[in-house]
């Protein structure tokens, strides 16, 4: 019997039985499969189906025997299928509005996930609504490759699993080229492009990487079933959605008061969300990457000026004297 | 296709079908991503499914007559099942596009249905939604967005304060809302503006603000607007520009623009670019200086030179030379 036969008629089987079944049984019925041999790789043998049945998010529970049931395995109907869910048109329409923006890219890790989510809800929603007529999102960007689309779908595959990934890595800020270890923690889309965030090895600290900047990525191949590390609790990838360039962390931090004009506040104040308020139009940011910083303010030309302190404001004129 | 998959699978058609009796082989096909040839091969595969002790009613019966599929006997393996954890999160993932301009409470009643189907066998405790982002925290231009949906759904006309980046400069306008687009993390208006008398795009974060008008416009043939929406973005315009950018920061420009630069002296690269004034890019020579130099047209140097005088002016009284 092959694999897929094997496992959909396990799946059957536990479902349909009124009491649990016994591994006993289970040989019984299956003897080409779990009886052959020697019983400790038979048992083997089951606990890898088991294991293949549950990452497809198929419980099976085993009841040791005490109280009114009998000793085995068995699958729970409410667990195991989707739950009667009927969107409303209005939501089915957002679904479809965001679902279509992701499935539009090759690129998007989840993205054959999301279609399979999809693929359960349609087959049991009487109708689906198209997306809202006045609204499109896309994604698509000329950032996109094969090669590159492999690498994040990599990443999200050892985010999943928890195993640590092994590549060499182009650092710009440096120009250097280096062999890196990390555990990945998360995925961000950062300005058009993807990062991974994750423990470095060798720098016993919090990373950033750039997947565009990623080459020969391999994940441990060892104990595929087990994971080679855990996210810390309290860690959220959130936080760094929105580094800016000047919080990247390449010396100690310096304090700069900034002024921004009225008109620009809407369109910049989402990349001050870790800046103190000072006044109505002022704000004093850590700062921990001088340079970046210098170049976010001179790509906003007069619309940003440095208060304080007077070095960095030396600095931002010495860097446009040294260009003329 | 792995066994997972071709598990999902089967379980989708067995469910499609008990709830569809007497879909065509066509249609069903097309929803599984099959050509028909390879579905009935994998009908056939279906009747082998069954439960011990594998008597005949035992096993699952599907079958075909007249070009279209009946199940029989499911073997109560009639719906889909829940969701898994990765499936979830891609479907939470998905919504974050939507957050928080487009109609918060749906989305949120949406993700509370999710959330109800997902399959607790693996990672319980995962809170999705850290582990993978997608998404820039809520703008102040925010609360513009279901105002002019509004705007779109009734035609009605809109008046705007808006800073254009690429003239450096506010005006005052009065839109024809046509439709809204999130491209790269970014919401955009598109309409026509009585002002420039044409068809225009609007990034939110430039909205000043926002007012309704009672007056409606007619609405554009839809031809129209797909064209338009189709060449989004894309060009940027006529006048032809060309930047050094020297080894140091070369990496950058080759990752962000590719296909548009070319390899220059001491291993700098050339970028060129076409746009529609020259403010984009005397900007981006600043944000690169003093590692980029504009090569043409003759007014962007002479552009950047102003604006960095302009920049130094801010500071004159200090510099300390």
């Amino acid at each position: 019997m092959n694999r897929t036969e094997r496992l959909l008629d396990l799946i059957t089987y536990l479902l349909n039985a009124r009491e649990p079944v016994s591994w006993q049984e289970i040989k019984n019925h299956f003897p080409e499969d779990y009886a052959r041999g020697v019983e400790e790789s038979n048992q083997r043998k089951f606990e890898r189906d088991k294991a293949e049945l549950i990452s497809l998010g198929i419980p099976i529970d085993y009841h040791s025997g005490a109280g009114v049931k009998k000793e085995g395995y068995l699958i729970e109907k409410e667990k195991l299928f989707l739950p009667e869910i009927q969107f409303t048109p209005q939501e089915s329409s957002l679904l479809m509005l965001s679902a279509s923006a992701v499935l539009e890219q090759e690129m998007f890790p989840y993205r054959d996930q999301l279609e399979s989510a999809l693929h359960k809800i349609i087959s049991i929603n009487e109708h689906i609504s198209p997306p809202p007529p006045g609204i499109t999102i896309t994604y698509s960007g000329d950032q996109g490759s094969s090669k590159r689309a492999k690498w994040v779908k990599a990443i999200q595959d050892a985010l999943d699993r928890r195993k640590e990934v092994k590549f060499v890595y182009h650092a710009f800020s440096t120009g250097e080229t280096t062999r890196r270890t990390v555990n990945p923690y998360g995925l961000i889309f950062r300005r058009g492009f993807w990062a991974l965030v994750g423990w470095d090895h060798a720098r016993q600290d919090l990373r950033s990487f750039v997947v565009t900047r990623i080459r020969n990525l391999k994940a441990n191949t060892r104990r595929p079933g087990t994971p080679d590390y855990e996210i810390p609790e309290g860690f959220s990838v959130k936080s760094y959605q929105n580094q800016q360039q000047w919080e990247l962390d390449l010396h100690d931090p310096i304090s700069v008061t900034l002024q921004i004009s009225r008109h620009r506040l809407p369109e910049l104040l989402p990349q001050l969300t870790t800046a103190k308020k000072t006044g109505e139009d002022t704000f004093e940011l850590n700062v921990t990457n001088r340079s970046g910083l210098i170049s976010w303010i001179l790509s906003q030309k007069t619309d940003v000026r440095i208060l304080d302190p007077s070095e960095i404001q030396n600095e931002l004129c010495e860097v446009l004297q040294k260009m003329s | 296709m792995n066994v997972t998959e071709r598990i999902n699978r089967i379980l989708f058609i067995l469910s499609y079908v008990s709830k569809n009796q007497g879909v065509t082989i066509e249609k069903l096909a097309e929803q599984v991503g099959l050509r028909p040839k390879q579905l009935m091969k994998e009908l056939d595969f279906m009747l082998l499914i069954g439960k011990p002790p594998f008597r005949p009613d035992d096993y699952v019966d599907i079958y075909v007559e007249d070009e279209q599929v009946y199940v029989e006997f499911d073997q109560m393996l009639n719906r889909p099942l829940r969701l898994t954890r990765p499936e979830a999160m891609a479907l939470l993932m998905s919504l974050k596009l939507l957050d928080p301009e487009v109609d918060p409470k749906t989305v949120r009643s949406l993700k509370n249905t999710i959330e109800k189907a997902i399959s607790n066998t693996i990672d319980p405790e995962a809170r999705p939604e850290d582990r993978i982002v997608l998404e820039q925290p809520s703008r102040p231009v925010s609360r513009y967005f279901s105002l002019l949906r509004q705007g779109i759904d009734q035609n009605r006309k809109a008046e705007i304060d808006y800073y254009s980046l690429t003239r450096d400069s506010t005006s005052h306008r009065v839109i024809h809302p046509y439709f809204l687009t999130k491209k790269m993390g970014y919401w955009y208006l598109t309409g026509y503006c009585e002002l420039r008398k044409g068809l225009r795009t609007f990034k939110f974060e430039r909205i000043l603000s926002v007012e309704l008008y009672r007056d409606k416009f007619t609405p554009p043939e839809e031809v129209e607007t797909n064209k338009y929406k189709h060449n989004f973005l894309k060009s940027m315009g006529s006048r032809r520009i060309e930047i050094y950018f020297d080894s140091k920061v070369a990496p950058w420009i080759k990752e962000r623009w590719g296909s548009s630069v070319t390899k220059a002296e001491n291993d700098g690269v050339v970028l060129n670019l076409a746009c529609e004034t020259l403010e984009y890019p005397s900007r981006l020579v600043l944000s690169f200086a003093p590692y980029a130099k504009p090569l043409n047209p003759p007014e962007l140097i002479e552009k950047v030179k102003k604006d960095s005088q302009d920049i130094i002016q801010l500071y004159k009284s200090k510099v300390v030379h």
